[in-house]
């Protein structure tokens, strides 16, 4: 029996335990595969009186294993996911998550079609239109993401955030700080990045909430009438809300469009204004340019762990890899935000 | 030394038959995507290779200012000049986040030359990073 066959009739029995009723997994076939995760797209049908109609589903199958120290695995993803779609946040539907599937964990979601890649959400004719409703839905949508409840639910316990006593910007320091110091590299920029950052830490804000932890474009799902879904919520944590409102407006998020600085796709206003209409709290542009420097510092520090991947075997890939060359573009954006007026830095040219 | 072609004239054959011979073979995006990342990989070495040992020399000379050390010795090979900078840069971080650099002319100093630094480092990795805007 070939691999897929394998998959096929452990997933179909598994899917009859869960439902109790004859399924079948319908056109079942590999979306993507990595060393240590593979996608895999089915349609669901479940026979009730007559087949029900199909139910398209992702399943997400992975070894062990995290992308990083302080990523979530499945399992905890699958909580926050429950707990996102309960709020009613535009997330695929979360319906089953299994320590084991033939020797793996297995996360099954409801699929959502539309497009990811960041470059095209900023440049396709075809998403014109969606550009002109994304900065408001995106900011919509991030508030009823920071409404998620925690306190007293599983996400308290789950999700990583500041210790007592500690603020979210002492929290994030000591967490890229550690990183950086892991790889055992010096890197300048990063440091004076880090001083700087560490020389004016904000006040902790009035209420911690649930981070998405990566919300950008690229990480959402979008199609002609804008945002469907939000994705990839492993790096979810405990924090100030500046840190999400921050992270969309990296430079690196903009896919080359930089004069938009909300993703490409707006400034920054009409996402914030969205974030504070549908309940949010008022956005201090202060304090998101501070997590904006933070955010520059983290993927800088990102990209040099994904190529120290590579490095050490754990995962060979010439795409991570290449991200090692990446960390370059955040030090001159970061260099470029903090840059004291004592020293005016030669001409970019 | 080697016959021609160069080592930056074989890099150029090598970008130009993934850029034109081979993406009509490759169908399966992934692969598509990896062909771009290769692409882009090899000619990131090629300015690497091209750039020579100048932004080095360079970064080496300017570090042994900043920390006040003797003056740079006898002429180093790659290996060692790489080494002899890693080490600088391991003593300027460890000044940076001691606070040394906070304020004042040497703190001027140290960003500019960070600036410097990665300016060189763009030009090699991603040139047209330091044009848009």
């Amino acid at each position: 029996m070939s691999d897929a066959h394998i998959l096929l009739t452990a997933l179909e029995s598994r899917l009859s335990q869960e439902t109790g009723r004859p399924v079948q997994a319908r056109d079942l076939r590999p979306l993507a595969g990595g060393a240590s995760q593979e996608i895999w797209q089915f349609d669901l049908m479940v026979a009730d009186d007559h087949w029900q109609g199909a139910r398209p589903l992702v399943l997400r199958w992975q070894q062990g294993g995290k992308i990083q120290a302080s990523a979530l695995d499945l399992a905890g993803e699958y909580t926050v996911l429950q707990a996102a779609y309960a709020a009613a946040a535009p997330v695929p539907r979360p319906y089953w998550y299994w320590p084991e599937l033939l020797g793996r964990q297995a996360l099954l979601m409801e699929r959502v079609n539309g497009e990811t890649i960041g470059r095209r959400i900023v440049t396709r004719p075809e998403l014109a239109a969606a550009r002109t409703q994304l900065p408001h839905q995106l900011g919509t949508a991030l508030a009823a993401i920071h409404a998620i409840p925690y306190r007293n639910t599983p996400l308290q316990t789950l999700l990583p955030g500041p210790a007592a006593g500690q603020t979210p910007a002492q929290f994030r320091l000591a967490q890229l700080t550690a990183e950086l110091d892991r790889l055992g590299e010096p890197h300048p920029a990063l440091e004076l990045g880090l001083r700087w950052l560490r020389r004016r830490e904000p006040e902790p804000p009035a209420h911690l909430v649930v981070l998405h932890g990566d919300f950008r474009i690229g990480n959402v799902v979008v199609n002609q009438a804008g945002l469907v879904s939000v994705l990839d919520w492993e790096f979810s944590h405990l924090g100030d809300p500046a840190e999400d409102l921050a992270w969309p407006l990296l430079r690196a998020w903009r896919f080359g469009l930089d004069h938009l600085r909300f993703g490409g796709l707006s400034e920054p206003e009409p996402f914030w204004q969205a974030y504070e209409a549908a309940g949010g709290r008022p956005v201090d542009p202060t304090r998101v340019f501070y997590w904006e420097v933070m955010g520059n510092v983290a993927w800088a520090v990102g990209a040099l762990n994904q190529a120290h991947r590579h490095l050490s075997g754990q995962q060979p890939s010439l795409e991570l890899a290449s991200l090692g060359r990446k960390c370059a573009e955040m030090e001159l954006e970061l260099l470029t935000l903090i840059q004291p007026p004592y020293a005016r830095p030669p001409d970019r040219q | 030394m080697q016959d021609r072609p160069t080592a930056n004239e074989l890099l150029e054959a090598v970008v130009q038959f993934l850029e034109q011979e081979v993406p009509p073979a490759v169908r399966e995006p992934r692969l598509r995507f990896g062909l771009l990342v290769a692409t882009n990989v090899l000619k990131i070495v090629g300015r690497e290779v091209a750039a020579g040992e100048g932004p080095l020399v360079g970064e080496w000379q300017r570090l042994h200012q900043l920390l006040g050390q003797p003056s740079p010795s006898p002429r180093l090979d790659g290996g060692e000049l790489r080494l002899a900078i890693e080490r600088l840069n391991q003593e300027l971080c460890q000044r940076i986040r001691a606070g040394e650099a906070d304020e004042g002319e040497w703190a001027a100093a140290v960003f500019a030359h960070t600036w410097a630094t990665v300016v060189d480092k763009l030009r090699v990795t991603n040139p047209h990073y330091l044009t848009q805007t």
